[in-house]
């Protein structure tokens, strides 16, 4: 017996159409846990981590669900039963699963990164924020380098650890500035001589 | 040049002049500003180079102290002259930015 195995047909119009949906839908459960985070009494940074947590968590599970599915719909047995049926044009989103989920995971997973960094969550926050202080520090002149990170480390010792996080997030937030006064003092002082 | 007179540079100032002959470090200045240290160091390193405010690294053992060395800043006689003058031109805090800086930038 020869067994024809046909795929279903993947259109992208669909494809295009689930894409939208289920990143609207994510991004209207993000806001949602957001909301409920800020309506709990998290802090702002808390609640905007939460929003970017959960959308990425339920898209998740639903492009595992759309790729059993798309193995499900590209079966000779759903074939049989599918064609001529309306239900073809739901086997058709699935095929664009695969696709939705590297889309996905490029757009939510640098967003989700910069949520749980913005929050402050994690030793791998702590561990990014202490390379963001070393990688400022580099673009300094060495004057000024060295001068900054005498001037981190002596406020981190002054300072309670429970107020750390919030001590080297401001340090790296006026890190720019620190690197334009450092090179224009050094350009004025070459001028100078 | 003559630095600008953001808020944060007056609250800095300000803080500096209370008693000018005061040598002040990073959690004083921050504890008398509310600013976070981050913010009040490339505040005084831009009034170093305008010349109104000198520092120096404190000359300690860190090992025998058990603490980084700190540095103190004081305004020069110059400096004091020039920033009590621009204290006074400038624009006086509204009531309001100065509730929005403490909510944002509160002290370390």
């Amino acid at each position: 017996m020869i067994t024809i195995k046909r795929t279903t047909p993947s259109s992208s119009a669909p494809e295009a159409e689930t894409a939208v949906c289920v990143l609207t839908a994510s991004g209207l459960l993000g806001l949602g846990a957001a909301a409920v985070s800020a309506a709990a009494g998290a802090t702002p940074e808390q609640a905007l981590a939460s929003g970017y947590a959960v959308g990425p968590v339920v898209l998740g599970a639903t492009i595992a669900l759309g790729r059993r599915g798309y193995k499900w719909a590209a079966s000779d047995r759903f074939n049989a039963w599918a064609d001529h049926r309306p239900i073809r044009q739901v086997s058709a989103v699935f095929a664009g699963s695969p696709f939705l989920s590297v889309g996905v995971l490029v757009l939510f997973v640098p967003v989700m990164g910069l949520g749980l960094l913005d929050a402050g969550y994690g030793r791998a926050v702590r561990r990014y924020r202490s390379g963001a202080i070393h990688i400022a520090a580099a673009c300094m002149p060495a004057h000024a380098r060295e001068r900054w990170l005498d001037t981190v480390a002596e406020s981190l010792h002054e300072t309670p650890p429970e107020k750390h996080d919030a001590l080297v997030r401001n340090f790296i937030a006026n890190a720019p500035i620190e690197i334009h006064l450092a090179w224009s003092g050094r350009r004025r002082a070459g001028s100078e001589r | 040049m003559p630095p600008r007179m953001t808020l944060q540079t007056q609250l800095v100032l300000q803080a500096l002049m209370r008693d000018p002959s005061r040598e002040l470090y990073g959690r004083e200045l921050a504890e008398e500003t509310g600013l976070m240290p981050g913010t009040t160091h490339p505040i005084l390193v831009r009034l170093e180079d305008a010349g109104w405010v000198r520092s120096r690294k404190e000359d300690i053992d860190p090992h025998i102290e058990g603490r980084p060395a700190r540095r103190y800043y004081w305004l020069t006689s110059e400096g004091a002259v020039e920033a009590s003058a621009a204290l006074a031109a400038a624009h006086r805090p509204t009531r309001r930015a100065l509730r929005a800086l403490a909510d944002e930038g509160g002290a370390a």
